[in-house]
């Protein structure tokens, strides 16, 4: 007599916890057909469904009071139903829920998002958090939110999710993560990506086969090169902290952060286009950034009424 | 730290779940009927025993196999929630271009996953509550009130694998009613 599908599913599903599960067995079972797989991909969502509203479900599947006895005194089996007040509300509450209006398809245009002087948070579900650094866009394509465009600086905290893959279009980079914690900025002629926990998977114009880039490390593609290297711990979206962290950063990359917080542009001259900048500066209120920085590398900042710019001491001084 | 570039060391876990790619890579297919995730996936397992501290495991070719089906029972919950969500979408609320500085959260959270939250615990409550009464018994005083099934036998006077076959038989019937 050949099992009932639904109880070889079960079946599977209850032995799957045990160190004795015959996986390969298991194996051809799901080979043999197809409804096997949807069948036991059922059961296990019953019971992830179970686990999930445990409390609620108990709440509402009680035993019914008193216990009924029949004729010579046996206890007949005790009928369990829905407390009455409970199961009604959640019923009432249900019906009101359940017809809804026809809903309308999903967007086809992009979303963008858009920061202004001040930095802000964008939640896309499925525990998706992105900080968006102040002067910075990100493009949802389609409404979509794997599929992301960003034209600034972020921080993404993505929570792991093997079926969920998130692509980022970064200038010349796209980033592709399952579940990390990493920062990318944005300048022209480069991109700067960080991880500061688990992996992306990173492509893009000059990378001929994908770099994984982990926990610790950052990877820095310009128009000439594209380096991976060990970061600071903390550097990883320090703006959030007030602080910009840089280790060995063109400074045309650093230019294009900080003018993000200087709320000017800060432009950078070709006598000093070439040069890296390692270090880390304090944000504040962004008025003295430009200041600091040229400072610290021994360089001039000039400003004028269309921002600041960056270049090399002039010959005498 | 490993450097990305550094090929793997291939000792303890991760040389048995190289013994057992094969296999490993066999079953994925088996459950996702397609190679490009189940390579996915395989990567997936990989990269997990490698973040993993040294554990004492007793089966370690049984854990690759588990973490390789929690990968696939993840991905199956995540595809079962899109699918539910968009068919509850509105488009009214969902990323609409704020002005500057305003935080905007994703409103679907909390509107649409309440509301299937409480269709799906309607359903399975009414569905508990129809179950043969003591296989029903057995599931609820397990599943439910969270006693072992050890715990439950003690209590019914039956034996354990009585309680085994009582879950089977109440999770074949919950199995069948969420489906009609």
């Amino acid at each position: 007599m050949t099992k009932d599908v639904t109880e070889s599913a079960v079946g599977w599903h209850l032995a799957s916890a045990s160190d004795d599960m015959d996986w390969d067995a298991f194996t051809v079972w799901l080979e043999a057909d197809p409804a096997h797989r949807a069948a036991y991909d059922a059961v296990a969502m019953d019971d992830d469904l179970i686990a999930a509203h445990r409390e609620k479900l108990r709440a509402l599947v009680s035993p019914s009071e008193p216990v009924e006895q029949d004729g010579d005194g046996q206890t007949a089996s005790k009928r369990w139903r829905w407390r009455v007040g409970a199961s009604a509300l959640v019923a009432a509450a249900l019906v009101a829920v359940v017809i809804v209006p026809e809903m309308q398809a999903p967007p086809a245009q992009d979303v963008v998002y858009r920061s202004g002087g001040t930095a802000r948070t964008i939640s896309l579900g499925d525990g998706e958090t992105i900080a968006l650094a102040p002067q910075s866009m990100l493009t949802a394509h389609r409404g979509h939110a794997t599929d992301l465009t960003l034209d600034g600086s972020a921080y993404f905290s993505v929570v792991h999710n093997p079926s969920r893959r998130l692509a980022i279009h970064a200038g010349s980079l796209r980033i592709e993560d399952v579940g990390t914690s990493f920062d990318i900025v944005t300048a022209p002629q480069s991109v700067r990506v960080q991880v500061a926990t688990g992996q992306v998977r990173v492509t893009g114009d000059n990378i001929s086969s994908p770099i994984s880039l982990g926990a610790g490390h950052r990877l820095l593609a310009t128009a000439q090169a594209v380096t991976v290297r060990t970061i600071a711990p903390g550097s990883v979206a320090s703006w959030r902290r007030g602080q910009l962290v840089y280790q060995d950063t063109p400074i045309t990359l650093v230019a294009a952060d900080i003018s993000r917080y200087a709320g000017q542009p800060v432009a950078v001259d070709p006598t000093v286009s070439e040069r890296r900048f390692s270090g880390s500066l304090t944000i504040g209120d962004g008025h003295h950034i430009a200041d600091t920085l040229a400072q610290v590398m021994g360089i001039t900042a000039q400003h004028t009424d269309h921002g600041v710019r960056l270049s090399a001491h002039p010959p005498g001084d | 730290m490993r450097r990305p570039f550094d090929p793997p060391e291939y000792s303890g876990l991760a040389g048995i779940l190289e013994e057992n790619r094969a296999a490993l890579r066999r079953f994925l297919i088996a459950r996702t009927n397609d190679p490009a995730v189940a390579d996915d996936l395989l990567q997936e397992v990989w990269i997990r025993i490698d973040r993993a501290e040294s554990v004492t495991i007793g089966n370690a070719r049984a854990y690759l196999f588990r973490i390789a089906n929690n990968l696939v029972l993840d991905r199956v919950r995540e595809e079962r929630r899109r699918a539910a969500r968009d068919r509850a979408w509105s488009d009214a609320t969902f990323g609409t271009t704020a002005t500057a500085g305003e935080d905007v959260t994703d409103p679907r959270d909390d509107a649409e996953t309440t509301m299937i939250d409480r269709e799906e615990v309607a359903q399975l409550a009414s569905a508990i509550a129809n179950l043969p009464p003591a296989a029903g018994r057995a599931f609820r005083m397990h599943k439910l009130d969270g006693l072992s099934q050890a715990e439950v036998a003690a209590s019914l006077g039956i034996s354990k694998s009585g309680v085994e076959k009582h879950i089977a038989v109440a999770m074949a019937h919950l199995r069948r009613a969420l489906r009609d």
